[in-house]
């Protein structure tokens, strides 16, 4: 099966479902070549940069996101996609060869950011922030023509045992183009 | 994922750069500071305006 293929489910609140089940999924702003993203890491950014994030074809997965998340009253909204094209696939070698390659470019500066990842809180707004960098270099060094969404495997705090190990026990998908939705599909599951 | 050049290529490239203030300038817009190396003084400094510890002109 290819990425295109799955259903992915997002964990919101119940409020939030009835919004997008009318308006639809917000769209978070555009990667460019020229123009980065500002945003400021209080207002926070998910590991895989900033975009609407969604569960692969396990719906509890979302389920206890939104529980450990929202708390009160959570949903789930479950979605297929159009196409894969333009997704950035971190769970095959090419993506992670020419990733690691960018990151060896900048290892001083990597080294740099040590003292940040050991704090947990900051880590996954700072790998985001990387993503979103490496999107952009791609973009501008027209490796390739646009990235609509990334995709890879996670560990998440369940809270259950799974998360003790380093075994991905979910994967994800950022969208950063809500376009790539397939709208018909979209559904409270 | 389409790429415009084959994996070996970019591969390649990316090897003969040096990317180290292209990634601190962007993360320093998303508000992570990250000194930048000077070789001479070994020394750290601040490398964004907007940093509470860069000096003002």
């Amino acid at each position: 099966m290819q990425i295109k293929d799955y259903t992915y489910y997002h964990g919101t609140s119940r409020t939030n479902a009835a919004l997008i089940m009318r308006n639809g999924f917000y769209q978070p702003p555009l990667v460019s070549k020229t123009d980065i993203i500002e945003r400021n890491i209080k207002t926070g950014i998910g590991s895989l940069g900033i975009g609407v994030y969604a569960f692969c074809a396990i719906k509890e997965h979302a389920l206890l996101f939104a529980h450990r998340k929202i708390k009160l009253e959570p949903a789930i909204i479950s979605f297929k996609i159009l196409n894969d094209d333009y997704i950035l696939n971190f769970t095959i070698p090419q993506t992670l060869r020419i990733y690691n390659e960018f990151l060896l470019s900048a290892y001083r500066t990597i080294q740099e950011l040590k003292p940040k990842y050991s704090n947990k809180g900051y880590s996954k707004s700072l790998d985001g922030a990387i993503i979103e960098t490496f999107m952009q270099f791609l973009m501008q060094e027209n490796y390739v023509t646009h990235i609509q969404g990334v995709y890879k495997t996670s560990i998440n705090n369940f809270g259950n045992y799974l998360n003790y190990s380093w075994i991905p026990n979910s994967i994800e998908l950022c969208l950063k183009d809500i376009s790539l939705i397939n709208h018909a599909t979209i559904q409270l599951a | 994922m389409k790429f415009n050049k084959p994996i070996d290529t970019i591969v390649e490239e990316i090897k003969q750069r040096d990317l180290n203030d292209y990634l601190a300038k962007n993360l320093a817009r998303f508000g992570f500071y990250v000194a930048p190396y000077d070789q001479d003084s070994d020394s750290k400094m601040p490398n964004h305006p907007d940093h509470p510890h860069t000096p003002k002109k």
